[in-house]
């Protein structure tokens, strides 16, 4: 069964991000096995209309007013009209949003349900219940989320918060992780140095990203340690604290703070690095993790969020968020590596069979192929579950989706159905048998795999 | 061949579903950990720190309407209310305080403020002339009520109450002392307007600076110091309020004033314990972690 997809969300590019490329690699995924996607986000300054990416992969950059970090405003209605002529003009099945804070998301998967058509959500990150910024958020979503046909999470804690977050049926719930394209991160042992040990440090240098716990462990190891180098790669409010530390200590030698980063460039700052450092407080998945072990390097972590579930134990080593387990942590990790104990170089290939986006793409079809079976509903059985939502909420959500059934019926009678251009579909090109072969066998090996079983990755007992 | 069990990874691929739910789903979920238990009473004695501010805002009050209805000398009550100041001040001043300024430097700022006070009352007494009077006793109500919300219950340094509620009142107050003050001194200085005689007017202003001015460090210091004393300087208030309100309002006032009060010490406390049955704090991995550092 092919689809015609539209995905949804304020976070595409020209702006970097996991997000971002996240919907850019699952949708040339979803193109080459066959499906037509299209992309609707807002308009970036300029960048407002279609756009073709690569594979004839659409994007429609729609104006609107952008809010607070790339989000647009939350009008609730006001997409509406445009919504519904892009999903009539390309024919669109399949609605699938991304991303909890992208109100275009909310409001698309709402759109779409009044309309009939079948949607899918993606949440990418994980969300507290205390604050009052939570508490909002997470009405929103359980608003958007009571009519979904699907939801799927980058990772199985990200699954439990969202059907919490939401109050979903955990079976609606898929968990199908984020992938890296492993060919962008190849090891390169060449580039590392041979005297030091370099730990490598990517991440915003946000509180919640753990910036201060990374202040505090860099001198703690430093003075045990005379080999060690740091390369930190990112920018944010905790660089001040960073560079502070380093005049502190007098490390300016030993700490190099590299700023901002492009994705394109993160392989080549890893690849000179022997240890991966991620101090994180709060992390849905973790895709660095999986660039860093891509790039054959021993990833230090803090075990939060979805972290423990990203990487085999012979690939990571694990610390409390705390001082001194991290700087433990991390001690032990420049022994691995300096006695050899531990083979860096077998990770590529391995990482390499553990995510792929062939894959993810492929169980995501596997979601379209469950909600493409859902009957809708009668509208009222539509309402009930809008009035669940709570006492008072649950009567203005009832009233936002009866007026979402009159805007529809306006907006038929102003541009009527028989009005719009359809779209030619890009040509499909033959799907590429060889290709998703390949990918089966790889999979079938890891599926055998144990986790305990050490560098026991290329054994295939399948 | 019999199936491995389910396992929460991501990296190995395993024969189950992906939306596959097993019976570890929200094992890890934890609800009502931090949830601190309150008690009756703990609660009920630190609800007289919130009524003892109360108090002072009601005796203002009092005050106003009856030099305002001409019933009495407005000079009585700014010399009653000097007395106290002077008593407490040398209370304050006995009992051991560091002070920061010396006696003289008091004395001198004290006639300042008077002195400044009995120059601007013909001023303040035209303030407002061209507002109705309606205007006066709105604004003067909203200003008292945000008296009341930013009103620094603390204690300062030197002692803290062991009650949870206190301590979630003491972290949250976040805004400065003095803006309460001047909430208050604001509504006093738009009430005194309303007076008629430029005597009424300062001594109305001189028993509001005592009153909003001085008297919450003095009794700020005396709860820091002895909280029975404390408990005896709110029953002294309570007592000069009802005798105000019966005079102002009757026994009608009274009544409702005393029913008001009592269920803001004892009915009010047992309602928030409760509604603590209907606490869900939920904790689990997704919380983002309390780094711990070390300090230096």
């Amino acid at each position: 069964m092919r689809y015609n997809i539209a995905m949804v969300s304020d976070f595409f590019y020209p702006q970097p991000g996991g997000i971002e490329s996240h919907i850019y690699q699952l949708s040339s995924k979803l193109i080459s096995l066959g499906h037509s996607v299209i992309i609707i986000t807002h308009a970036h300054g300029s960048r407002v209309g279609v756009r073709y990416l690569t594979h004839g992969l659409k994007v429609y950059y729609v104006p609107f007013y952008v809010l607070y970090r790339e989000s647009t405003f939350p009008s609730v209605f006001s997409f509406f009209p445009i919504l519904r002529n892009i999903l009539i003009r390309e024919e669109i099945e399949i609605v699938h949003g991304h991303g909890s804070l992208s109100s275009l998301c909310l409001e698309a998967i709402l759109h779409s349900r009044t309309m009939g058509l079948r949607t899918v959500f993606t949440d990418h990150s994980l969300f507290g219940f205390a604050d009052p910024g939570s508490i909002l958020g997470n009405k929103l979503l359980k608003f958007t989320l009571s009519d979904i046909g699907h939801v799927i999470c980058v990772s199985h804690t990200c699954k439990e918060n969202t059907v919490l977050r939401a109050s979903l049926d955990p079976v609606t719930v898929s968990v199908i992780p984020n992938a890296v394209v492993a060919s962008n991160f190849r090891p390169d042992p060449s580039k590392a140095s041979s005297e030091y040990i370099t730990i490598i440090v990517i991440s915003r240098l946000y509180p919640n990203k753990g910036a201060d716990l990374l202040t505090a462990v860099i001198p703690n190891i430093c003075k045990i340690h005379p080999t060690v180098r740091f390369i930190i790669a990112g920018s944010g409010p905790r660089e001040i604290d960073l560079e502070q530390m380093r005049e502190k200590f007098q490390l300016q030698e030993r700490v190099e703070l590299v700023g901002s980063i492009r994705h394109e460039d993160v392989r080549d700052v890893m690849v000179k690095g022997h240890i991966y450092l991620h101090p994180t407080l709060t992390e849905a998945f973790g895709t660095v993790l999986v660039e860093a072990a891509s790039c054959g390097l021993l990833v230090v972590t803090t075990k939060v969020g979805g972290i423990p579930e990203v990487l085999p134990s012979h690939m990571t080593i694990f610390s409390s968020p705390s001082e001194d387990s991290l700087t433990q942590s991390t001690l032990e990790a420049i022994k691995l590596i300096e006695s050899k104990a531990v083979d860096t170089s077998k990770f590529h290939e391995q990482v390499k069979g553990m995510y792929g986006w062939h894959d993810v793409a492929r169980r995501t079809e596997n979601v379209y192929d469950i909600v493409a079976k859902i009957d809708n509903e009668p509208v009222i059985d539509r309402l009930k579950r809008y009035y669940g939502c709570g006492i008072w909420a649950g009567k203005l959500f009832v009233m936002c989706v009866v007026i979402d059934y009159l805007l529809l019926r306006f907006l038929e009678w102003l541009y009527p159905e028989s009005g719009i251009d359809r779209v030619r579909k890009w040509p499909r090109r033959p799907i590429d048998k060889s290709l998703l072969a390949g990918e089966n066998s790889e999979s079938a090996k890891i599926e055998s795999e144990d986790e305990d079983s050490g560098l026991g990755g290329t054994t295939a007992t399948a | 061949m019999p199936r491995r069990p389910w396992r929460k990874l991501l990296w190995v691929h395993q024969p189950y579903p992906d939306n596959y739910v097993d019976a570890s789903f929200l094992s890890q979920l934890k609800r009502n950990l931090h949830v601190q238990q309150y008690s009756f009473w703990a609660l009920s004695s630190d609800s007289t720190v919130i009524i003892s501010h109360v108090y002072s805002v009601a005796i203002f009050v009092c005050v106003f309407v009856a030099i305002y209805k001409d019933k009495y000398n407005p000079a009585w009550f700014a010399s009653i209310g000097s007395i106290c100041t002077l008593v407490g001040y040398f209370a304050w001043d006995g009992l051991g305080e560091e002070n920061t300024t010396s006696r003289t430097a008091t004395a001198k700022s004290a006639i300042l403020i008077v002195s400044t006070l009995l120059g601007l009352s013909p001023v303040l007494k035209s303030l407002t002339q061209s507002t109705s009077s309606d205007s006066i006793w709105a604004i003067s109500f909203w200003l008292f009520v945000l008296n009341i919300f930013f009103h620094d219950y603390s204690i300062g340094s030197k002692k803290t109450f062991n009650s949870p509620f206190c301590q979630v009142w003491l972290n949250r107050s976040s805004f400065p002392p003095t803006l309460s003050t001047n909430l208050a001194i604001a509504a006093a200085t738009v009430l005194a307007s309303r007076l008629s005689t430029t005597l009424s007017v300062f001594s109305f202003l001189l028993f509001s600076i005592e009153l909003f001015g001085l008297f919450p460090i003095f009794s700020r210091w005396l709860r820091s110091y002895s909280f029975v004393a404390h408990l005896i300087l709110t029953s002294i208030l309570a007592v000069v309020t009802e005798v105000g309100m019966f005079y102002i309002g009757g026994w009608w006032a009274l009544s409702v004033w005393s029913v008001a009060i009592l269920s803001a010490v004892f009915v009010a406390p047992g309602w928030l314990i409760a509604l603590q049955k209907y606490k869900n704090e939920i904790q689990g991995p997704w919380d983002p972690a309390k780094p711990v550092l070390r300090s230096r």
